[in-house]
């Protein structure tokens, strides 16, 4: 994807799906999502104005994720289905599954909040970008070891944190 | 293998990116160590529940004005999308735009044929005029001056050229 030369708001919008696609990932309501997308682009026009970053999709999946953290932490409490005026927002069949992905969605944020920027963005990239170690590590501009053994960490502490969930699920 | 090694290579395996020749001595570890196995296990359930969260459906990225707009399409939405969208209508797009494109050069080459017979009719028509004038003025008429003033007289029909053509033709 060449975006050189191009003026701040279009190299923005080659990023825009994935940038949407990363904060509903936590989010999980179409709105919240959007909001967030306009917040990570003045932030982006903000940071363009002094200087561009070296890696945008990278420097894009943290802004995103960080901001995505907040918004459900600002969240919490609401309702978990996303009602908007008349019109109810109920994305799967099942309402029990609905608000099981969200308490998971919940949870998942929630641990992700416990990592720092790197191995959250490393954990992001692997599992939801499905891109390679090498790849991740050429996009944050690390080194190849560096990236697996922040995934493993990141996996580690997500785990921990999904633990109560899992314990309840499967009652010994 | 020894854990130390297991450990190091469980990134890549959690990752899907185990080199093929390291699986044998991997998998002969993990069913040997029970500590590795179970911190392996736990580790990927992890990983499956991370991915099992589901992204968006679909969004598309227009822009007004100075705004990106992005829209996601609802479940509803692609069902309806699926049952007005005709099976083959993707592979016949190049077929279509082949199809179209013969069209249009059979119609181009057409019109510009019917003209040149058109052209070439009214060529003969002026050239017979010319000639006949000629022989009725006795040569009194130069040729060229014929040509001139049937010309001035059909200025958008004849063609000079033809008219030429035509009558050198027609006097041989």
């Amino acid at each position: 994807m060449s975006t050189i030369g191009k003026p701040p708001t279009d190299r923005f919008e080659d990023y825009t799906s994935e940038v949407y696609g990363w904060a509903f990932r936590l989010l999980g309501r179409h709105h919240d999502a959007l909001d967030v997308v306009q917040e990570v682009f003045l932030r982006w026009n903000t940071q363009c104005r002094s200087a561009a970053p070296d890696r945008p999709r990278g420097w894009l999946r943290r802004v995103t994720l960080n901001r995505a953290i907040d918004v459900r932490r600002q969240r919490h409490g609401q309702a978990a289905i996303d009602v908007t005026g008349d019109e109810v927002q109920i994305r799967y069949e099942d309402v029990a599954a609905c608000l099981d992905h969200e308490t998971l969605r919940n949870d998942i944020t929630l641990a992700l909040d416990q990592l720092s920027d790197v191995q959250r963005s490393v954990l992001v990239a692997k599992t939801y970008d499905e891109m390679t170690f090498a790849q991740i590590a050429g996009e944050l501009g690390l080194a190849l070891s560096t990236v697996k053994t922040h995934y493993l960490r990141a996996l580690r502490t997500v785990h921990d944190r999904l633990q109560p969930r899992w314990a309840k699920e499967t009652p010994s | 293998m020894n854990c130390e090694t297991f450990e190091s290579l469980m990134a890549d395996a959690l990752g899907d990116e185990l080199a093929p020749g390291q699986h044998p001595a991997f998998d002969e570890h993990l069913a040997a160590c029970t500590t590795c196995r179970q911190e392996f296990e736990s580790l990927r359930a992890t990983a499956a529940t991370m991915h099992s969260l589901p992204g968006p459906q679909r969004v598309t990225v227009r822009r007004e004005g100075s705004r990106l707009v992005l829209e996601e399409r609802s479940d509803h939405q692609l069902r309806l999308d699926a049952s007005h969208q005709k099976p083959s209508t993707a592979a016949s797009s190049p077929l279509k735009i082949l199809r179209y494109a013969a069209g249009l050069l059979i119609a181009f080459t057409g019109g510009y044929g019917f003209h040149a017979v058109i052209m070439a009719r009214d060529a003969i028509r002026t050239a017979e005029t010319i000639v006949q004038a000629d022989k009725q003025d006795d040569g009194e008429t130069s040729l060229q001056g014929s040509i001139v003033q049937a010309h001035s007289r059909k200025p958008k029909r004849s063609d000079l050229a033809k008219c030429l053509i035509a009558m050198s033709a027609r006097k041989r």
